[in-house]
C-alpha cells in the first residue's frame, strides 16, 4: 500500500533537490543530493483543546500524514478522537497548537486548506427534507470538476443509486452513513477524515467500505485519518495507528510491522491502555 | 467567488425545498386575493369603495407589520438555530467555504426571499385592484413601487436584529418565540419611552410611508434612510462575530 512504512522509519523520504524526481538509485547526481522532508498532506502540532468545565479534551497532539496514509485513531470513549477531528475541520477552536493541510495554515487559510478535504464527522447528519441526489448536490457546487456523472458513480459504489430520488427523511442509519461517505468521497480529495464511518453499516456495507478505502489509497494515493472503535477493521486497512487515551496521543505504530511481528493490533491496543491505567493507579 | 454563489445557490435551494416557505408563499399571494374578496362584498354595507388604488399600500402595511416580520423570523430560525440543533450546519462548515461567505450567502438568501415575497405582494396587490376595477395609473403604480422598494430596506434592517438574536439560540421553537416577544416589545416600547423610536429598527418598518408623500424634506428621509443602513451594517456585524465563534 502506497506510504506505508517500517516500524520506528522517520517520516522522511529520499527526493532530489534538483527537482527531476529520479530515485536515489539512478546514480546520475553528484554528491549535492540532499535529504528533504516531503510536504506532508496532514500536519497537527501541539494541538490542545480543553472543554470548559470538565477535564476533558486533548493536550498537545501531533501527528503527520502523507500521501497514502491510511492512519487508524484508537482510544476509549471519551479519550478525544473526534475532538481531534473537529479541530482539525475547525469545526471547532484550539486552546493552543497549528493545523497544516497540504502546507496551509487551517485556521488562515479555510477555503484553500479544505479544498481537497472529504469529511465525515460525528453522525451522519442531513437536511432530511432534501433527497439524496440533492444532497450530493449541494456538496457538489463546491467542486466544478465534480460532474452528474461522478454523482452517480458515488451513488452506485455505496449502493444508494436507486434510491437517489428519495427523501433521506425515509433512510436508515445504515443508508444515512453511506451517503455521509458518499457526500465525502464525491470531490476525489486528497485527504479524507473519517469518524466511526462503519456505523450502523450492513455487512455489504462494510466490505465497500473497505474496499473504496483500499482502492482510493492504492490507485488515487488518497490519504484516510480513521477514528473507529472497530480494531479489526481498522487492522486490515491502516498502514499506520495511533491510540489517543486521557487527551493525549500516546503512541504510533506501523501495523504491517506489528503483523510481521506476530502481534495484532488489538494486543498492541490493550497493551497501551492498561500502561495507561497503571500509570492512573500508580 | 464561485464558492460563495455556491453556498448563496446551495441556502436558496434549502429554503425552496423547506414546506413551510412554500406555505408562506402561497399564503402571501392568497391574502391580499381574500382581502380583496371580503372588501368588495362588504363594500355595500360599507359605503366605500372598498379595493381602491390604495390597496396595494394598505396590503404593505400589513404585510411589513405582521406578515414579513413573521416570515423573517421563521426563516432565520431555520437558517441558524435550527441547523445548530439539528447539526446540520456542521456539513456547511466542512465545505472549502469560509464562515463569512457561509454568514453572507445566509443573509443574502434571506433578503432573496423577502424581495420575492414583496415582488410578488406587489404583482398580487396590483391585479387585484384592476380586477376590482381600480387600476393604478403609471405615477400610482410608480409610487407604489418605490414604497415596495423602500420596505425592502426596512425589512433587511429587521432581519439583521433577527439574525443577531438567533446566535444565542440553539432551537428554532425558542428562537421564534423570544423573536415574537421581542418584536411585541419594540412595538409597544414607544408608548412608555417616547424616544425608544429614534433608536429602534423596529420601528422603521412602516418607514415605506415617507416615500409616498412628496412633502417629507430630504433631509428626514436621508437620516432615516443612515439610520436603517447603520443598524443594519452594526447588526450583522454583530451577528457574524458570533457565528464565526461557533463550535458545532
Amino acid at each position: 500500500m502506497a506510504g506505508q512504512k517500517r516500524l520506528n522509519e522517520p517520516h522522511n523520504v529520499s527526493s532530489v533537490a534538483d527537482g527531476r524526481g529520479l530515485p536515489a538509485s539512478t546514480g546520475c547526481r553528484t554528491r549535492k543530493e540532499v535529504v528533504i522532508r516531503m510536504q506532508p498532506i496532514l500536519e497537527v502540532s501541539g494541538l490542545t483543546k480543553l472543554y470548559r468545565g470538565s477535564r476533558r479534551g486533548i493536550r498537545e497532539v501531533s501527528l503527520r500524514l502523507e500521501t497514502g496514509d491510511v492512519y487508524g485513531l484508537l482510544g476509549p470513549n471519551g479519550a478525544g478522537k473526534t475532538t481531534l477531528l473537529k479541530l482539525i475541520t475547525g469545526l471547532i477552536r484550539a486552546d493552543g497548537g497549528t493545523v497544516t493541510l497540504f502546507g496551509v495554515d487551517r485556521s488562515l487559510h479555510h477555503e484553500q486548506a479544505m479544498a481537497n478535504v472529504g469529511c465525515m464527522i460525528e453522525s451522519a447528519d442531513f437536511p432530511d427534507f432534501l433527497t439524496a441526489w440533492q444532497y450530493l448536490r449541494q456538496s457538489a457546487r463546491f467542486y466544478p470538476q465534480v460532474t452528474g456523472q461522478r454523482m452517480e458513480e458515488v451513488l452506485d459504489t455505496v449502493g444508494l443509486l436507486g434510491v437517489r430520488q428519495e427523501k433521506i427523511k425515509g433512510f436508515s442509519a445504515g443508508m444515512k452513513q453511506k451517503l455521509a461517505l458518499a457526500a465525502a468521497v464525491l470531490p476525489s480529495p486528497k485527504l479524507v477524515l473519517l469518524d466511526e464511518p462503519t456505523n450502523g453499516l450492513d455487512v455489504e456495507g462494510t466490505v465497500m467500505f473497505r474496499s473504496l478505502i483500499r482502492r482510493m489509497s492504492a490507485e488515487e494515493g488518497t490519504s484516510f485519518l480513521i477514528s473507529s472503535h472497530m480494531i479489526h477493521e481498522l487492522e486490515q486497512l491502516c498502514s499506520r495507528a495511533g491510540v489517543l487515551a486521557g487527551g493525549s496521543l500516546k503512541i504510533e505504530a506501523d501495523v504491517s510491522g506489528l503483523v510481521l511481528q506476530g502481534g495484532t493490533l488489538e494486543d498492541f491496543y490493550m497493551k497501551e491502555i492498561r500502561k495507561k491505567g497503571e500509570l492512573q493507579g500508580a | 467567488m464561485h464558492r460563495w454563489k455556491a453556498g448563496y445557490v446551495n441556502e436558496l435551494y434549502l429554503l425552496l425545498y423547506r414546506k413551510k416557505v412554500g406555505i408562506f408563499g402561497a399564503v402571501s399571494i392568497l391574502l391580499p386575493v381574500l382581502f380583496a374578496v371580503s372588501l368588495q362584498a362588504l363594500e355595500p354595507v360599507l359605503g366605500l369603495l372598498a379595493v381602491g388604488g390604495s390597496f396595494p399600500i394598505q396590503m404593505l402595511g400589513f404585510y411589513t407589520a405582521l406578515w414579513i416580520p413573521l416570515f423573517l423570523l421563521t426563516l432565520t430560525g431555520d437558517q441558524f438555530p435550527h441547523e445548530v440543533a439539528s447539526r446540520t450546519l456542521k456539513l456547511a462548515f466542512l465545505r472549502p467555504h469560509t464562515r463569512f461567505h457561509i454568514f453572507t450567502a445566509k443573509v443574502a438568501a434571506q433578503g432573496t426571499a423577502v424581495a420575492v415575497l414583496l415582488a410578488l405582494l406587489f404583482a398580487v396587490t396590483l391585479l387585484c385592484a384592476m380586477f376590482a376595477g381600480t387600476p393604478l395609473g403609471l405615477a400610482e403604480g410608480l409610487s407604489a413601487a418605490k414604497a415596495y422598494a423602500a420596505a425592502f430596506a426596512s425589512m433587511l434592517a429587521l432581519s439583521a436584529v433577527f439574525v443577531f438574536a438567533a446566535q444565542f439560540f440553539k432551537s428554532a421553537s425558542g428562537f421564534v418565540v423570544f423573536g415574537i416577544a421581542l418584536y411585541a416589545a419594540a412595538k409597544l416600547a414607544p408608548f412608555f419611552v417616547q424616544s425608544f423610536p429614534a433608536f429602534s429598527p423596529v420601528s422603521y418598518t412602516d418607514w415605506h410611508l415617507l416615500w409616498l408623500n412628496d412633502g417629507v424634506p430630504a433631509g428626514r428621509r436621508i437620516t432615516a434612510s443612515l439610520f436603517l443602513l447603520s443598524s443594519s451594517l452594526l447588526f450583522f456585524a454583530f451577528g457574524y462575530y458570533k457565528f464565526d465563534r461557533k463550535e458545532v
